[in-house]
């Protein structure tokens, strides 16, 4: 008797979650700051994601909505306002983010064979000897959106980009390769994934790296730790380590050039989390 | 006992030497009556055990669908419409050809597009019967009309939502090849005609509704499949059907200059002309190699002895030994394959050293004074021990070969183990009777200007030093060796300026089609539907061909949809539409919303190229690249002469429509649409794909070169997932290279150890064994050495050098140690000088028969002179700068 009570207690919770979460999908907010994409792009691809998590994690269709920006204010509006127990973010916005919505990494996506990444400051091979030469020169590229982020953890705090550069901030990585390849630019810098792709570019002129940054850890999903449990951090984490090998999950991270989902390395953060700190 | 006995014998030889002669004669002749009767199997198959599972695969699809292989004919270096008609053309004769089954240049694309409803994927027909309902919905379509949804479309700013990378290449591949298509009208100085569908139809992975064309990935390379009539992969077979070939193209491009067209290079490849032209290439450097040894031999001994009679009581046993061979080999084997008909070269280099070896102690005999006959009594019987052991060691090292498990290789031992002991008989007997008959002229021995001299010492620390660094040096050589790497790479045997070959990387690299075919049978559709379907899955695989698209499970489905389809088409709305688009064309207007259109567009790719440079994919980012250059070159088109470029665009349009009407009638023939079955086929692809007792067959092109053991063995796996049953010549090559390779390192490391031990039991004394062996394990283990700093790897043909080398160079250690128990007391400078020049002539001998291999075009052969020079070289050093330091160490107190 009691254990068919407690069965029903069960079925009867589980019932009423799913149907709780189908009716007030739980926010997931989406970060991308300096990201090309618009919202309506990223929420189709990040529905399409969610509903592949759902559907990995056995959560009822519908649990979870998707909330995107591509710039860092507008997120971190977004991050006050719905509160989400899940975010998937950029380093930057989490090391900003970190301690007032009590940010914990969850997963961290594999690209290329690692969870790191290299930023580089390309130019025209030749043009310059050192990073030291490109001060006070004409400096574009998308990830400037995250200034802070770029001076503190990507030069280490040795080069503060807003006073040592001319900087020349845009949304499209590829227009200021073309600028930079016209010799309307000096230099340009990317993150790991435009650097990996820039070898697909056609260019007259050849680029070289004039700097290239320590590995910084690749960001994914961020869990706030006050808004959700451990069962459910580890329940998200489970359900994105599975995406990449569910069919549908496979084509959306082929699209993202990402191997796999991995569990958050504390270890492998926490120099970026001391280097931000350092950077205040 | 035995010396005596071969004493007598010589003795009586010399004495009757007509009787010996009319008895080799005799002999001779029979033996030559024999090797006319001698087949020479060419195949490789021949070479090959037929007593496996993988060979009886292959000869029951050979005894039901014919070869297995086919030739291939590539066409080049003509403009794309001559390719194609000469395509056309040369296959249409070559299928009157009486030694050809099937010449296909292109895929039966009537028959195809009249099946369209039964090989098009689910959802492409169900858009397809979709696009239908809707264009009858819509009544008096303009273009403007169209222009207009597809501007808001574009300006709505909704994506696709397309997450499946591979379908967002296909369309963006699909879209660049229209563009390319688009700019073309514009480009040619006249305007075209029709529209080259096959770029577009290919980006969209659907080249079969094309013309059907095999051609390379960019298009300049045409290609024909040539089924040949004979089952069987020998040279009788292979010769016709290659210069059959060969004879149309020629005559083809002949009247194709006539004509004042341009005829294509025409290369012939494919295992059927890789095998005619190794065969070809393999004939002409025996035949080479063969009369280069004999006469550089003869000229050799000749030069060195300066003595015809000397050199005919050398050279005539040995030439008697090998004729006999031929007639010991139709006895043994019965027949001659592509390696045991080499036998002559190895037993020409080999033979000559025994005979050097009598000669020279008859020589030393009939100086010291004694009278003709007893000197070739004296001489036989004192270099006996010498010759046996040396002798008898090649006979056990080749006869061991003859144990391994390839008929190919086990036959050249057996042939080649016979040949020297007939070579030993004959110089035992025979050459006593020239001898006694022509006997060379003995110059007295010329008195040494070092007499009186005392002899140079050599210190012992010396010796010891050079043997340890030699030794050292041979360990090294001998570890060195067992890592070097083995080359399976067939193709890398043939000569280098091979066609053949080299076209046979291009069809690995630039088309998706290779002639090393993997072949499926089953007995049900059912069956052949499956293999196909999961073997199109396999990424070692880059192409399937099978009927089994024509016989889709869900055939009765798809009827009914054709015929719903049909009905759709008979409406008049559809046709009257397109009709009333043909009739107003493209007017300024119309040409104004299109370039914004594509303006439009332009800004959308240039938004997903950032987008997928941002993920860092890069094949997504090639492919908009390329889309979006190609449309702002088409941009500057459209600006640049508007009003031509509008005709231009004009004309595009009705031929595009032209079609779009051609493709209504075609789905109105729907309506008579049937169920099909194997028979109903056209000839062609019945006679390829369905065998007369109803078994089905589908042909997979591997994606890699098989000649890779990974990707042959990655394959493989993925083949006998599909199908256990599978067959053609990647299934058997897998099994034989690998059996072939540890067969022989066992037979030869086998080898090895007989001929030491056979040593061990013949010399006897231990310090003698030393001298024999030892200048023969150090010279091995240097040539191993000297290979692997050469950069040079073990390969299907060089792996045969080390015994080989073994058995021609063990007679230099022998004759040494001979000398050295001889000329007791006598300082090891001495000793060496004696038997230096007995060695040197032997060697020289070797190095003139086998040598000559380097000549060879085929680079098998070639490699393995290479490899064999080089063994020769470092044994014969070792004999003769590292044997003496061995045994002024073994004896001491020869230190003079």
């Amino acid at each position: 008797m009691r254990l068919f009570s407690l069965q029903f207690t069960l079925a009867l919770a589980s019932f009423l979650f799913s149907g709780l979460a189908a009716s007030v999908p739980a926010p997931v907010v989406v970060c991308y700051p300096g990201g090309p994409v618009s919202e309506d792009d990223a929420n189709k691809a990040m529905s399409a994601m969610l509903n592949v998590v759902e559907k990995v994690g056995g959560w009822p269709t519908q649990s979870f909505s998707s909330a995107f920006s591509s710039d860092v204010e507008g997120c971190k509006i977004l991050l006050k306002e719905k509160k989400p127990a899940f975010a998937i973010t950029s380093l930057g916005i989490f090391l900003d983010q970190r301690q007032s919505l009590h940010l914990e990494p969850v997963v961290q996506p594999k690209m290329r064979g690692g969870s790191t990444e290299e930023f580089h400051l390309v130019a025209v091979k030749g043009h310059f000897g050192s990073l030291n030469d490109v001060k006070g020169k004409q400096v574009g590229g998308t990830v400037f959106e995250e200034a802070e982020f770029i001076r503190r953890i990507v030069f280490a705090g040795k080069l503060d980009p807003q006073k040592d550069f001319s900087l020349k901030p845009s949304k499209q990585a590829i227009r200021a390769l073309r600028a930079l390849d016209k010799g309307e630019l000096d230099a340009v810098l990317l993150n790991g994934q435009q650097f990996a792709a820039l070898a697909s570019l056609p260019l007259t002129h050849e680029l070289e790296s004039v700097f290239t940054s320590a590995p910084i850890p690749l960001m994914g999903l961020v869990a706030n730790q006050k808004a959700s449990s451990p069962e459910e951090r580890n329940r998200f984490a489970k359900a994105l380590s599975d995406m990449c090998s569910d069919p549908d999950g496979k084509k959306l991270c082929e699209l993202f050039a990402i191997d796999a989902f991995v569990p958050a390395s504390q270890a492998a953060i926490q120099p970026a989390i001391s280097l931000w700190e350092k950077g205040r | 006992m035995l010396k005596s006995f071969i004493y007598r014998l010589s003795i009586r030889s010399a004495h009757h030497p007509w009787w010996v002669l009319l008895a080799a004669s005799l002999i001779t002749a029979l033996a030559i009556f024999a090797s006319t009767h001698l087949p020479v199997y060419t195949s490789r198959q021949a070479l090959l055990p037929q007593d496996t599972e993988v060979a009886h695969r292959l000869n029951r699809y050979l005894e039901t669908f014919g070869a297995s292989s086919d030739l291939v004919v590539v066409l080049e270096n003509a403009p794309r419409p001559e390719l194609e008609s000469f395509a056309q053309e040369l296959a249409s004769r070559l299928r009157q050809q009486p030694e050809i089954a099937q010449a296909t240049e292109r895929l039966d694309t009537g028959f195809l597009h009249d099946h369209l409803y039964l090989i098009l994927p689910p959802e492409q027909l169900a858009q397809l019967e979709q696009g239908l309902v809707a264009a009858n919905r819509m009544s008096k379509l303009g273009l403007d009309t169209l222009l207009g949804f597809a501007a808001s479309a574009a300006s709505s700013g909704k994506s696709s939502g397309e997450v499946d990378i591979q379908k967002a290449l296909v369309g963006i591949k699909g879209a660049t090849a229209f563009i390319h298509e688009w700019q073309r009208w514009l480009d040619e100085k006249n305007a075209p005609t029709n529209i080259e569908f096959d770029p577009m139809l290919k980006a969209l992975g659907a080249e079969q509704l094309g013309k059907g064309y095999f051609s390379s990935h960019d298009g300049k390379m045409l290609l024909l499949f040539v089924h040949a009539k004979a089952t069987g992969e020998d040279f009788e077979s292979l010769a016709p059907f290659n210069q059959r070939i060969t004879q149309v193209a020629t005559e083809l491009s002949k009247e194709f200059v006539a004509r004042g067209l341009t005829a294509p290079r025409v290369v012939l490849t494919g295992l059927p002309a890789i095998e005619y032209e190794e065969y070809i290439d393999i004939e002409r450097d025996i035949k080479l190699v063969i009369w280069t040894a004999a006469g550089l031999i003869g000229a050799l001994i000749f030069l060195v002895v300066r003595s015809v009679p000397w050199a005919l009581a050398i050279f005539i046993p040995m030439g008697l030994g090998a004729v006999w061979s031929l007639g010991f080999a139709y006895l043994a084997v019965g027949h001659l394959t592509i390696i045991t008909s080499s036998f002559l070269a190895i037993l020409f280099g080999l033979g000559a050293d025994y005979g050097i070896f009598t000669t020279s102690q008859i020589a030393e005999a009939r100086r010291s004074g004694k009278p003709l006959i007893e000197s070739i009594g004296n001489g036989i019987r004192d270099s006996f021990s010498a010759v046996l052991t040396a002798g008898g060691a090649s006979l056990l090292i080749f006869g061991t070969l003859s144990t391994v498990a390839f008929p190919g290789f086990a036959e050249l031992g057996i042939i080649a183990a016979g040949g020297v002991l007939l070579i030993l008989i004959s110089t035992w007997i025979v050459q006593p009777a020239i001898y006694a008959l022509i006997p060379p002229k003995i110059r007295a021995k010329k008195p040494s200007t070092e007499t009186g001299k005392p002899h140079r010492r050599i210190p012992h620390s010396f010796a010891l030093v050079v043997v340890l660094f030699a030794a050292t040096a041979a360990v090294l050589g001998i570890r060195s060796g067992l890592d070097m790497g083995f080359d399976y790479d067939v193709l890398a045997l043939l000569p280098r300026d091979s066609k053949a070959a080299e076209y046979q990387r291009k069809m690995v690299t630039e088309t998706d089609y290779q002639s090393e075919i993997v072949i499926f049978t089953a007995k049900s559709l059912e069956e052949i539907r499956r293999i196909t379907e999961e073997a199109q899955k396999k990424p070692s695989i880059s192409k399937v061909q099978s009927i089994s698209s024509f016989f889709p499970a869900d055939s009765e489905q798809r009827l009914t949809s054709a015929h719903r389809m049909a009905q759709l088409a008979m409406q008049p709305a559809l046709m009257q539409n397109l009709v009333t688009l043909n009739q107003q064309g493209l007017d300024e207007k119309s040409f104004k919303s299109i370039q914004r259109l594509l303006q439009q567009a332009l800004e959308k790719i240039e938004g997903y190229e950032e987008q997928a440079f941002s993920s860092g994919n890069q094949t997504l980012v090639q492919g908009l690249e390329e889309l979006r250059s190609g449309i702002e070159s088409l941009q500057s088109s459209l600006e640049k002469d508007p009003e031509t470029a509008r005709l231009r665009s004009e004309t595009l349009l009705r031929a595009l429509l032209a079609v779009g009407m051609e493709g209504v009638e075609q789905v109105r023939d729907w309506s008579s649409a049937r169920p099909i079955a194997p028979k109903d086929l056209p000839d062609g692809l019945r006679e390829r794909f369905v065998a007369g007792d109803g078994t089905l067959a589908a042909y997979a092109y591997p994606a890699k070169s098989v000649y890779d053991p990974d990707n042959l063995d990655e394959l493989m796996t993925d083949v006998y997932e599909v199908s256990t049953d599978a067959t053609g010549f990647p299934t058997t090559h897998q099994v034989f290279s690998k059996a072939v390779v540890s067969s022989f390192s066992q037979g030869t490391k086998a080898a090895i150890l007989v001929c030491l031990a056979w040593l061990a039991l013949v010399i006897r004394s231990p310090r003698g064994i030393m001298i024999a062996t030892l200048p023969l394990v150090i010279g091995g283990g240097w040539m191993l050495g000297i290979m692997k700093l050469a950069g040079l790897h073990y390969n299907y043909a060089n792996i045969i050098a080390l015994p080989l080398v073994i058995a021609l160079a063990v007679d230099y250690g022998v004759w040494l140690s001979h000398r050295w128990m001889a000329m007791k007391g006598e300082d090891p400078i001495a000793i060496a000088k004696d038997a230096g020049r007995v060695i040197l002539l032997a060697a020289g001998t070797e190095l003139a028969g086998l040598g000559a291999i380097t000549l060879a075009s085929y680079r098998g052969v070639s490699g393995l002179g290479i490899d064999i020079t080089i063994g020769l070289m470092t044994c014969l050093a070792s004999t003769l700068f590292i044997a003496p330091a061995i045994g002024l160490i073994l004896s001491p107190s020869r230190k003079k």
